[in-house]
């Protein structure tokens, strides 16, 4: 069942906790922005969640249900891709990463920390970040290109 | 009565000529210099030698237009600004040669590679290469090549030309490949 008609990008979809929407990426405004469709049994509201950043992208709930991952570049001015988590409800943000090139977050199942791909020294490698922003760490990588990271249902 | 109701008509109809007449004109001029150029340049090729012997003057002019399609047709790789996916607009012309020269040899099959540099997710720029890759397509339908001759394929951040995270090497990845097959 097809579920979005534009003509632009719409993509990166990722269920809500509730399985009621579904939040996706689409730049039908211009720029990758983050959208949440409620999926009624006649209509699909789409809502723009998104409005401070210059682009907004691969989205995911926390297990709250409220809290929403997501890639994030502030300014065009400013070419830093990185993690950051949007409250649905506020709408505040919390930036989590400092490096420039952060991408493919994947929340831990108890939601307590997220890994996501970053480069290093030209490499692909995988960092991980607890949700406060407060803990981060690498894992140790010695050759090739490390990405796309995802967490087993049972945090291992 | 009936004499009058004929003269309206044939007023009205060459009226509806002159508005047809026109608009002909403003599409030519509109298309620039280069397409009118070039459409006498595809009759010259079809019609061989001998046309070109005999058209006097005009015989220089046409072989310098066989080796600006010559020219053009070398160029197969378009490159693209951050974050859009309409080529650039000194590509057009170029653009155009390879449309004709699909046009003209149809069993001539390409593919379009579309590629993006490594800044944002990466379906994203999945999408954003196809759509580089498909704007293309449509121009050369636009302009004569056929569907059945046109493969896309999108590559996004995947395959780089140049590695690196430099704005160098940023523009030369952001592109898409007109590529034989």
């Amino acid at each position: 069942m097809r579920v979005t008609e534009h003509p632009l990008i719409d993509t990166e979809p990722s269920w809500s906790t509730d399985g009621r929407s579904i939040v996706f990426m689409s730049d039908r405004t211009g720029q990758p922005q983050i959208y949440q469709m409620e999926l009624g049994a006649n209509s699909y509201d789409v809502e723009r969640l998104t409005y401070d950043c210059f682009q907004c992208m691969k989205a995911a709930f926390l297990p709250d249900g409220v809290n929403l991952v997501h890639v994030r570049r502030e300014t065009r001015q400013s070419p830093n891709y990185q993690i950051a988590i949007l409250n649905i409800e506020t709408l505040r943000v919390i930036t989590l990463t400092d490096t420039s090139l952060d991408e493919s977050p994947s929340v831990a199942p108890n939601g307590s920390m997220i890994m996501y791909a970053t480069k290093f020294a030209g490499r692909g490698v995988l960092d991980a970040v607890s949700i406060d922003g407060r803990v981060k760490f690498r894992l140790p990588s010695t050759q090739g290109d490390v990405r796309e990271p995802s967490w087993s249902p049972f945090f291992n | 009565m009936a004499k009058q109701t004929h003269k309206i008509l044939k007023m009205g109809l060459m009226v509806i000529s002159l508005f047809v007449l026109a608009a002909c004109s403003s599409t030519s001029d509109t298309e620039g210099d280069m397409s009118g150029s070039e459409g006498s340049s595809s009759s010259a090729n079809s019609s061989g030698s001998s046309a070109r012997s005999s058209a006097g003057s005009n015989s220089g002019q046409l072989s310098q237009e066989e080796i600006r399609a010559q020219n053009a047709l070398r160029q197969t790789v378009f490159y693209f600004d951050f974050d859009i996916a309409e080529f650039k607009t000194e590509d057009r012309n170029t653009l155009t040669f390879h449309a004709r020269d699909l046009a003209s040899s149809p069993s001539k099959r390409i593919r379009l590679e579309g590629h993006a540099d490594e800044r944002g997710t990466r379906e994203y720029n999945l999408a954003l290469a196809e759509r580089r890759a498909n704007g293309i397509l449509n121009y050369l339908i636009v302009n004569g090549a056929s569907r059945s001759q046109i493969e896309v394929v999108s590559y996004g951040e995947e395959r780089p030309a140049q590695s690196g995270s430099s704005e160098n090497a940023y523009s030369r990845n952001r592109r898409v490949e007109i590529v034989g097959r």
